[in-house]
């Protein structure tokens, strides 16, 4: 039986594991920001649809309006981001068009299960902004570890040592999300340690 | 008789405003479609984007290419290296060999990006472009997006041979 202990971090692991395919494209924080933006806006969408949908929908119906939903918000998304800067739209564009799928925004695609439920919908919302915060920060990290700087636009070169060049690669990214889940198990064994 | 059942007025609602965020998606996405291609053009080719036409290949790289009325293509590359991107102008004549290349931009003023510059800068010149020891790490990029540019070079001599 998992008892509580096990719990909390085998909830944050679950979730940084359905996250792992934006933090890996995120190799720095340009990147780390609009994959951040797409994913906030998908989950952002799914998450209040399902919230705001009545008890009465039956839950596959109200599943299927929110991840409808978060599809065509991640298609209005991905134009703006077209519009701005059509190279990085390039770059990313197959790994946005994945984000409706992803195990974050289909887990709050579903309809909270009973009123108590419902009524901490707003911890699912500030659940997501967390997430959004942990891909930028996953870019930026990556880019300061690889570059030794962190640059925002093509004009304004960073000039920097490399300190790891091997975070931007993609094993850098799994090696990071490895130790962010050592740490994460290890805080929260240590919060949660029954006292004597 | 069909016994229909009044549907849920939330339901509806909730359905229609799908259908308005998927139709303004498509919208947008085809104004964005046209306005990225324009952008292109500009970028690769400045001052003639009423005459040349942005096609997408994504292929490796290559992002696309501008195709002007004398048939001259122009190849935007990609090449992504640790810590950032270096984004490049590639002009290709008319026997598929480089004729020109411009450095757009490139987001790491790091050693290697800027020794990448002067790599691709040196394309198609008879100018010298020294050696450096990073060489070795960064000329099989350039030669990777040649490769790629010259097959789909071929691919489009071929196919308008073919018209």
């Amino acid at each position: 039986m998992i008892n509580e202990r096990d719990r909390v971090p085998g909830v944050l692991l679950a979730t940084l594991a359905g996250l792992a395919p934006l933090l890996v494209a995120a190799d720095d924080l340009v990147k780390g920001v609009s994959l951040a933006g797409g994913f906030l806006v998908a989950y952002t969408v799914s998450a209040t649809l399902a919230l705001l949908l009545p008890a009465r929908v039956p839950p596959i119906r109200a599943f299927a309006l929110a991840a409808l939903a978060a599809a065509a918000s991640m298609t209005l998304y991905t134009s703006i981001l077209r519009i701005v800067d059509p190279v990085l739209f390039e770059l990313l564009g197959r790994r946005l068009f994945i984000v409706p799928f992803l195990g974050p925004v289909i887990s709050v695609a579903l309809a909270p299960k009973n009123e108590a439920a419902r009524d901490r919908g707003w911890e699912r919302l500030i659940g997501g902004l967390g997430f959004a915060l942990a891909i930028c920060l996953m870019g930026f990290m990556r880019e300061l570890l690889s570059s030794g700087a962190i640059s925002i636009d093509l004009a304004g070169q960073a000039l920097g040592r490399p300190i790891l060049p091997i975070a931007s690669q993609p094993s850098g990214a799994l090696i990071l999300i490895g130790l962010v889940s050592a740490a994460i198990v290890a805080v929260s064994r240590a919060v949660l340690r029954p006292s004597p | 008789m069909i016994n229909f059942r009044k549907p849920d007025a939330s339901l509806v609602v909730t359905t229609a405003v799908i259908f308005v965020l998927a139709l303004a998606g498509a919208l947008s996405s085809r104004y964005a479609s046209r306005l990225s291609s324009a952008d292109f053009n500009t970028l690769l080719a400045p001052g003639s984007n009423a005459s040349s036409t942005w096609e997408l290949l994504r292929e490796g790289p290559v992002v696309g290419r501008t195709v002007n009325l004398e048939n001259v293509a122009t190849y935007l590359i990609v090449i992504s290296l640790s810590g950032g991107t270096l984004r490049a102008a590639i002009v290709v004549g008319k026997d598929g060999e480089t004729r020109s290349a411009r450095v757009l931009g490139s987001s790491s003023g790091m050693p290697y990006f800027k020794r990448l510059g002067v790599l691709i800068q040196g394309l198609g010149t008879a100018q010298s472009v020294g050696y450096s020891p990073l060489d070795s790490v960064l000329e099989p990029l350039v030669r990777n997006a040649l490769d790629t540019i010259a097959r789909a070079e071929r691919d489009r001599r071929d196919a308008l041979h073919d018209k």
